[in-house]
C-alpha cells in the first residue's frame, strides 16, 4: 500500500514546486479511501480465490497432460485465460461475472453517502469547480480498477511463466493488453451505472440494489427471456431465430463483453453469429491476426466504449443539474 | 604192303579229320569289333562318341591293341574304358564264362573350324597273334563350321517414354578356339546413357572361354526429353582376335504433362472482403508433345468469381517445354469472413491436366469500422457538451 501510494505521488504531483491541482487531491483521497475500504479487500480476495482456483488447474493440466487442451490452440497463454477444465469457468467468464460487482461496490454509494455525512458541502465551501467532484469520484474509482485489473492479468501471466518455462509471444501479449484494457472499460460501465444510481437515489441501500438488480438480470436472466421469446415465436433451429437471438443477445453489456473478449483471446474464431452456408464454402481453418479479431468485434467495443460515456454523461449531468446543498 | 596203304589210308584219313577239325575251329577264332551307330551327324563344336564292343571268339584270352585311324589330331580322339585312357585290352573267351566282350569308348570333339561333309575314320583291332579286324566309321558334318564371335539380341527393339530405362538381352557366343577378353562398347545419341551388366554387375568387359556364352543386359537410359522418334544404339563386344556387333532400336514414345504453378512458388494471397486480387500464374507444357485446347476452370467459395486473361478461358497450343504465364483475377464475396478460404484452379487438355490449390486469406476492411468510429465521436462531443455547459460554473 505505501509503494501504491507513492507511486501514485510520483504519477499524480506533476512537480513538487508547484502545488497539486484540487482535482488529483481530490483523486488521491479517492484511491486512498477505496484501497483502505473493507469492500476492496473482501472484492479482491474473492476474485483472487475464484481466478487461482481455475488457473492452478489449467496450469497442472499444462504441466501434466498438455495433450487434454485443444491440439490446435497454439496460444498457449490464452489458453490460460479461456479454457475451462473440470466444469470450472475459466478466467474470462469469473472476471466477467466479478468484475462489474468491483465497480457495482465502488460507485453505489460514490455521491450519496458524501451528501448524506454532509462532507459534499463542505467540498464546496473550497474554491474548486463543481465537475471536479463527479470527475475525481470516477478517476479515482476507475484508477483502482485499472490497476486491480492489470496486476490480476500480469499475476496470472506471470504464475504461467514460472509454471510453463515459455515466454508468451508477441501476438499473445497484444492480445492479453486488450482483454485487460476492455475488461476495465466493461468494469467502467458498471462503475458510472453505480454512480448514476448514486446520484439517483438519496439511500444508498435503494441504489445498490437497483445495480445488483440490473445486474443480474443481464447476467442470468435475459439471455433466457431472449431464449425464450425467440423460441416461442420463431422456429427453433431456423436462421432466422440464430439471428434475432444474437441481435437481442447484444443488447445485454454482459453479452457484448463476453462476445468481445472471448474473440479478442480465440484467434480460431472467425465470424459472430450464425453464417450463410455461402460464406462457409470452401473456408480453412486458420487464426485471425490481431487486427482482423478486432474487426471483427469492432461492435461490441463501440457498443460498451459508448454504453460506458453515455452513463457517465448521465451522471455528470445529473449531477450538474441537481440541488446540492440542501 | 596192303597194309601199309592202309596205314597211309588211315593217315590221310586223320589229317583229313585234323584239318577238317582244324578248319571248323578256324571260323570261331580270334575276336570281333562291333558298335552300333556307324555313321552319325554333329555340327561343329560338338563332340561324338561310340561305345565300341570288341568280343572274343577264341578259346583263349587275347589282348587286342587298338587304333584309330584317319582322324586329325584337331579331332582330340580319346578311348576309354572304366574311366582310364586306354590303346589296348585284353578280353576273356566265351569258354571262361559270360563275360567275353568289353566295351571301349571313343571320344571325338569336332572343331569349330571345320568344313561341311563327309569323313571317314577306322578302328584298327589287333590280337597279339597278328590277327586285325578294321571297323569303318563315317562322321556327317552338318554345316559349315565358323571361327567367330557371335551376337544375339533376343528383342532388339523397344519402346517407352522419355527419362525411362529399357533393358535389352543379348547373348555373346565366343565359337573361337581361345579364350576371348571382350571389351563391350556402345554408341548411342548424345544424352543417351548405355551400361552393360553382367550377371547383375555393371561391366565394361566380359572375358568368355572357348564355346562359352554368357548373357548381358544392355541399360539404356534415355534422356529427360528426348522428343517422339525412333532411336539406333550401336553396341559392340571388340577382343583382339574377334568382334561382335549388334544394333538396338529405341522408340520413344511422346508424354503429355502439363504443370501449373506460380512464378513464385507462392500458392496463397491476400484479398479484402468484396475486393479483388491478382495471382500469377505460370502454365507449363512438362510433356514432349505439343497440346492444344487446354482450359482454365476454377472452383472459388459460393459467390466469389475468377477469371483469366485469356480468351475465353482456352489456350489454344502450348508447345512442348513452353511456359505461358497467365493473370487469374480472384474477386471475393463481400459477405466472406476474415480467415482463409481455399481456392482451386485447373487447367485442362484432353491429354493431360494440372491443378493448383490455393489458401486465399481474407481480411475484413478496416472502413467498415469508420461508422462505429463516429458513433464514439458523437458520444464524445455530447460529453463534450455537458461540460461545456455545465461545468466551472
Amino acid at each position: 500500500m505505501i509503494s501504491i501510494n507513492t507511486i501514485l505521488k510520483e504519477v499524480l504531483n506533476m512537480s513538487d514546486k508547484s502545488l497539486p491541482s484540487p482535482f488529483w487531491v481530490m483523486v488521491r483521497k479517492e484511491i486512498s479511501e477505496h484501497i483502505k475500504s473493507w469492500r476492496f479487500f473482501i472484492l479482491m480476495g474473492l476474485i483472487l480465490l475464484t481466478t487461482s482456483g481455475s488457473i492452478y488447474t489449467i496450469l497442472s493440466v499444462i504441466r501434466d497432460n498438455p495433450a487434454q487442451l485443444s491440439a490446435n490452440n497454439t496460444f498457449l497463454y490464452l489458453a490460460l485465460f479461456t479454457t475451462s477444465i473440470n466444469n470450472l469457468p475459466p478466467f474470462i467468464t469469473l472476471i466477467g461475472f466479478l468484475g462489474p460487482l468491483i465497480g457495482i461496490a465502488f460507485g453505489f454509494d460514490a455521491v450519496s453517502s458524501e451528501k448524506n455525512s454532509g462532507t459534499l458541502s463542505r467540498i464546496f465551501s473550497q474554491p474548486v469547480p463543481r465537475d471536479y467532484f463527479i470527475n475525481s469520484k470516477f478517476a479515482g474509482a476507475y484508477i483502482v480498477i485499472i490497476l486491480l485489473i492489470f496486476a490480476l492479468g500480469f499475476l496470472v501471466t506471470g504464475t504461467g511463466i514460472l509454471y510453463i518455462g515459455l515466454l508468451p509471444a508477441a501476438e499473445e501479449v497484444f492480445r492479453l493488453f486488450m482483454f485487460l484494457i476492455f475488461t476495465a472499460v466493461y468494469i467502467a460501465f458498471w462503475l458510472n451505472l453505480a454512480i448514476m444510481f448514486s446520484i439517483l437515489f438519496k439511500q444508498p441501500s435503494t441504489s445498490a440494489l437497483s445495480v445488483l438488480a440490473i445486474w443480474l438480470f443481464f447476467t442470468i436472466f435475459y439471455s433466457l427471456l431472449v431464449q425464450f421469446g425467440t423460441h416461442t415465436f420463431l422456429p427453433a433451429d431456423g436462421f432466422a431465430a440464430q439471428q434475432v437471438t444474437i441481435a437481442l443477445s447484444r443488447l445485454s453489456p454482459d453479452f457484448l463483453y463476453n462476445e468481445l473478449v472471448t474473440v479478442l483471446l480465440n484467434p480460431s474464431i472467425r465470424s459472430l453469429g450464425a453464417l450463410s452456408f455461402e460464406q462457409i464454402s470452401d473456408t480453412l481453418p486458420s487464426l485471425l491476426p490481431v487486427g482482423q479479431s478486432i474487426l471483427l468485434v469492432w461492435q461490441d467495443i463501440i457498443a460498451i466504449v459508448a454504453a460506458t460515456l453515455i452513463c457517465f454523461g448521465i451522471s455528470y449531468a445529473l449531477f450538474m443539474r441537481r440541488e446540492i446543498r440542501a | 604192303m596192303e597194309k601199309k596203304y592202309i596205314l597211309i589210308f588211315n593217315l590221310l584219313l586223320f589229317l583229313f579229320f585234323s584239318l577238317s577239325i582244324q578248319s571248323s575251329l578256324a571260323s570261331y577264332q580270334g575276336i570281333v569289333i562291333y558298335t552300333p551307330y556307324t555313321s552319325q551327324s554333329v555340327s561343329p563344336g560338338e563332340s561324338l562318341s561310340y561305345d565300341v564292343e570288341i568280343i572274343n571268339q577264341s578259346d583263349q584270352i587275347e589282348t587286342v591293341s587298338i587304333k584309330v585311324l584317319g582322324v586329325p589330331d584337331s579331332w582330340d580322339p580319346k578311348l576309354t574304358a572304366g574311366n582310364t585312357i586306354i590303346d589296348e585290352i585284353s578280353v576273356k573267351p566265351e569258354s571262361f564264362g559270360s563275360d567275353f566282350s568289353k566295351t571301349v569308348k571313343l571320344d571325338l570333339s569336332i572343331p569349330l573350324e571345320i568344313n561341311r561333309g563327309r569323313y571317314d575314320l577306322e578302328i584298327l583291332a589287333e590280337t597279339n597273334s597278328g590277327l586285325q579286324r578294321v571297323l569303318p566309321l563315317h562322321v556327317q558334318v552338318i554345316e559349315q563350321g565358323v571361327f567367330e564371335t557371335d551376337m544375339e539380341v533376343t528383342q532388339a527393339n523397344m519402346e517407352g517414354y522419355a527419362d525411362s530405362e529399357f533393358n535389352y538381352n543379348i547373348t555373346l557366343n565366343n565359337r573361337t578356339a581361345a579364350t576371348q577378353n571382350y571389351s563391350l562398347v556402345a554408341s548411342a545419341p548424345t544424352g543417351w546413357g548405355v551400361r552393360f551388366r553382367v550377371r547383375g554387375n555393371y561391366a565394361t568387359s566380359v572375358q568368355l572361354e572357348p564355346g562359352d556364352s554368357e548373357t548381358l543386359t544392355v541399360n539404356v537410359k534415355s534422356p529427360m526429353r528426348a522428343e517422339a522418334g525412333s532411336y539406333t544404339i550401336d553396341i559392340r563386344a571388340v577382343s583382339g582376335s574377334a568382334t561382335a556387333e549388334a544394333s538396338l532400336e529405341t522408340v520413344i514414345q511422346g508424354e503429355y504433362d502439363l504443370d501449373l504453378v506460380t512464378p513464385s512458388g507462392r500458392l496463397s494471397a491476400d484479398v479484402t472482403a468484396g475486393q479483388s486480387t491478382t495471382i500469377p500464374l505460370l502454365l507449363r507444357n512438362t510433356g514432349t508433345i505439343p497440346l492444344e485446347d487446354i482450359s482454365l476452370r476454377a472452383s472459388a467459395p459460393a459467390e466469389w468469381s475468377v477469371e483469366f486473361d485469356v480468351e475465353e478461358n482456352r489456350v489454344s497450343r502450348l508447345d512442348a517445354g513452353e511456359e505461358l504465364p497467365i493473370n487469374a483475377v480472384v474477386s471475393s464475396s463481400n459477405k466472406a469472413i476474415a480467415g482463409d478460404y481455399r481456392l482451386n484452379i485447373d487447367a485442362n487438355a484432353s491429354e493431360a491436366s494440372a491443378n493448383a490449390n490455393f489458401r486465399i486469406t481474407v481480411r475484413r476492411s478496416v472502413a467498415t469500422g469508420a461508422t462505429g468510429l463516429t458513433f464514439i465521436v458523437l458520444v464524445a462531443g455530447g460529453i463534450f457538451y455537458l461540460v461545456k455547459k455545465f461545468g466551472r460554473r
